[in-house]
């Protein structure tokens, strides 16, 4: 309506009752009728053309499909059903799976969990799984994937781990246990190789600054944190050595840590010879240097 | 100088089928030029079927199909000839003949497409004589046929069910199981081809993960949302429609969902279903203390028609009560699903109702 050059009562909640200002929902209840489905999320729809999204996203709420049971989340099971979740992972064309971590389940806010990562290659595509499990029966995987890439090398213990982005050189060495046995009369040696040594030695010269958001190197607190690397390198813990080509070892840190300022006085280079002692991706040999607490995949003999 | 049977000839065979029987014959002993087969029923020692080999040098002897009978217990012996004579007769086997089982999968077909990361294999045996399955297990292939996955030995076969997880999308596999009769009958189903394809959300997941480029390490969110529904009254069990729907038509019956959400801000809800009852409040949205009341009517509202119409009605009752009607559509019939949506801007709600079976026009506001 046009009044005085001025529209009223134009829009269309003109001549609704005053709104009310209700918030913090917590509850839904249905009654008097049978029910197919019940659907709620965050964004407005004014006018519904008689679709209800089955897709799961940030905005939804709930969606119950009433198929033989009440559940209205994204999964099928509440904290009354489930003791834990466990994330599993594994290399993108494998398939067998290991549990990186398990999170215990009392209560349904425990299913809000953020857990990082630090055993992953660079260059190399994983996928994870939610997998709820009950007194140790797992149920159906929730699973998603995702490229691991970084910059520089790391050295990763269980929760420290040390960046080195600058100066790296790093050259290694496949050792084997073989000897030549020459004998009187014999134009050739015996070649002897006992047991089944071949492990990886390397050495790596790095620079170990920090640098922070902007990308901007703190030079002249780098002492104390080349201390911080010093403790970290001779506490004599076994630790993963990852490079971003793709590279990982798990290794231990041998002989003398040798700082050299030659090329810049405030940049030293660390020089570390380390020997392989494990493998990297072997659930038991993750758990017995102390990587993980988990041992369901660890298989002896 | 006695030829031993091989232990296998103990195993199950098939009579509608060639078979071998074979045997030891020790190297220091004489050359073999030639062998007798006897074979008895073993219940009654009735000799069924014997037969000589004249310069035939090898350790064995092929029983022609349908020499035999499936369903009987039978005992065999051999004797070998050689040039001063014939051997004494070997220690008797005794061995079973069954017609071969049918062992398969029973939810899996060559070239089935497998929309889901996780399924549950499931197999069947039979066997004509009643011979009973020992053992099975079951394997997945890569597309090259590179053993990837074992389920190891199941002793259970009452119910021969595999829960497989974590199949990859867009990858191929083979499924094969394999297993034993409790005579020795080997059992394979081959292998299956499968396709996995499956629709994986690709902004939203359940399991959000990051990339942490500068860190070194991948980041893993949980975006779980557990909800569950209270059903009421107490200490009874819901009743569902089809397997589809839950019938909340009985007196004090409810649903009620009050764990695991908040809502604040715009929303909007939707809620499908039939049998709504006259005048009732069929959905309640509450916060404790105030609450939104959605109520299903029918009436004549339209003075030139004499037809009902139904509709819903918003109510929230406050010291000013607030109050919106949806659209009118024509009175359902038993079985039409009916919908109807709500949805709050800014505090100001629409109410939308629709007849989904007949996706009929929506009649006035």
């Amino acid at each position: 309506m046009l009044f005085l050059g001025q529209y009223f009562n134009g829009s269309r909640q003109s001549l609704d009752p005053t709104p009310t200002n209700l918030e913090g929902f917590n509850t839904i209840m249905l009654s008097n009728g049978i029910f197919d489905e019940l659907y709620a999320d965050r964004k407005i729809c004014p006018i519904w053309d008689g679709i209800i999204s089955s897709k799961w996203d940030f905005d939804t709420i709930m969606h119950a499909l009433f198929k033989e049971n009440l559940y209205a989340g994204n999964v099928n099971f509440t904290a009354d059903t489930v003791t834990s979740i466990r994330i599993k992972k594994r290399k993108k064309g494998t398939f067998k799976w290991l549990t990186a971590f398990e999170i215990p389940i009392d209560s349904d806010e425990d299913f809000k969990f953020e857990r990082n990562d630090t055993y992953n290659r660079s260059n190399m595509e994983y996928e994870y799984a939610f997998v709820p499990a009950l007194n140790g029966i797992e149920g159906n995987f929730n699973m998603n994937s995702i490229l691991s890439d970084f910059q520089g090398i790391f050295l990763v213990e269980r929760d420290v781990m040390y960046q080195a982005l600058l100066n790296v050189e790093l050259s290694q060495q496949l050792n084997r246990e073989t000897g030549a046995v020459h004998t009187l009369g014999r134009k050739y040696p015996y070649y002897v190789s006992n047991g089944n040594s071949g492990y990886v030695s390397l050495d790596l010269n790095a620079a170990f600054i920090e640098m922070d958001e902007q990308c901007d190197l703190d030079i002249s607190g780098g002492w104390k944190y080349r201390e911080q690397v010093d403790e970290f390198l001779s506490n004599n813990k076994a630790k993963l050595l990852k490079t971003d080509d793709g590279k990982m070892w798990m290794v231990c840190v041998t002989g003398n840590i040798e700082q050299n300022s030659s090329q810049h006085e405030e940049i030293p280079i660390h020089s570390i010879q380390m020997i392989e002692v494990g493998d990297a991706e072997s659930p038991a040999d993750l758990y017995d240097n102390g990587f993980t607490d988990i041992d369901l995949e660890v298989v002896r003999g | 100088m006695i030829p031993i049977l091989y232990e296998n000839t103990k195993t199950a065979k098939n009579a509608e089928k060639d078979f071998p029987i074979t045997y030891k014959w020790d190297s220091s002993n004489p050359q073999q030029t030639g062998n007798i087969i006897t074979i008895m029923n073993n219940e009654t020692n009735q000799i069924i079927y014997t037969a000589r080999q004249d310069d035939f040098y090898r350790p064995s002897f092929t029983i022609s199909a349908n020499t035999l009978t499936n369903g009987i217990l039978y005992k065999v012996y051999v004797q070998v000839i050689y040039n001063g004579g014939t051997s004494p007769e070997s220690a008797p086997a005794v061995f079973p003949c069954c017609s071969s089982p049918t062992f398969q999968f029973s939810n899996v077909v060559e070239n089935q497409r497998i929309e889901n990361a996780n399924y549950q294999l499931e197999l069947s045996y039979e066997q004509q004589e009643g011979e009973e399955l020992q053992y099975y297990q079951a394997f997945i292939y890569s597309a090259s046929k590179s053993l990837i996955y074992e389920s190891g030995i199941k002793y259970d076969t009452s119910n021969m069910t595999v829960p497989i997880s974590g199949l990859s999308d867009k990858v191929q596999y083979y499924f094969r199981a394999t297993g034993i009769t409790v005579n020795g009958i080997e059992v394979d189903t081959g292998f299956v081809l499968v396709s996995v394809s499956y629709l994986k959300p690709s902004a939203y997941a359940i399991v959000e993960l990051t990339n942490k480029y500068r860190e070194g390490y991948t980041n893993i969110k949980s975006n779980i949302v557990t909800i569950e529904g209270v059903y009421g009254p107490d200490h009874e069990t819901p009743s569902y429609s089809n397997s589809e729907s839950i019938d909340l038509t009985g007196q004090d019956s409810y649903v009620k969902f009050d764990r695991g959400f908040d809502i604040t801000g715009d929303f909007t809800i939707i809620c499908t279903g039939y049998h709504f009852t006259n005048h009732s409040a069929v959905l309640l949205v509450s916060n404790g203390e105030n609450s939104i009341q959605i109520f299903y009517r029918e009436g004549s509202f339209l003075s030139e028609e004499d037809q009902p119409k139904a509709y819903m009605e918003l109510k929230i009752p406050d010291t000013f009560t607030y109050s919106i009607y949806s659209n009118y559509i024509d009175v359902p019939k038993d079985d039409d699903l009916v919908g109807f949506c709500i949805s709050r801007e800014n505090n100001y709600y629409e109410i939308t109702l629709k007849n989904l079976s007949s996706d009929g026009e929506e009649g006035e506001t």
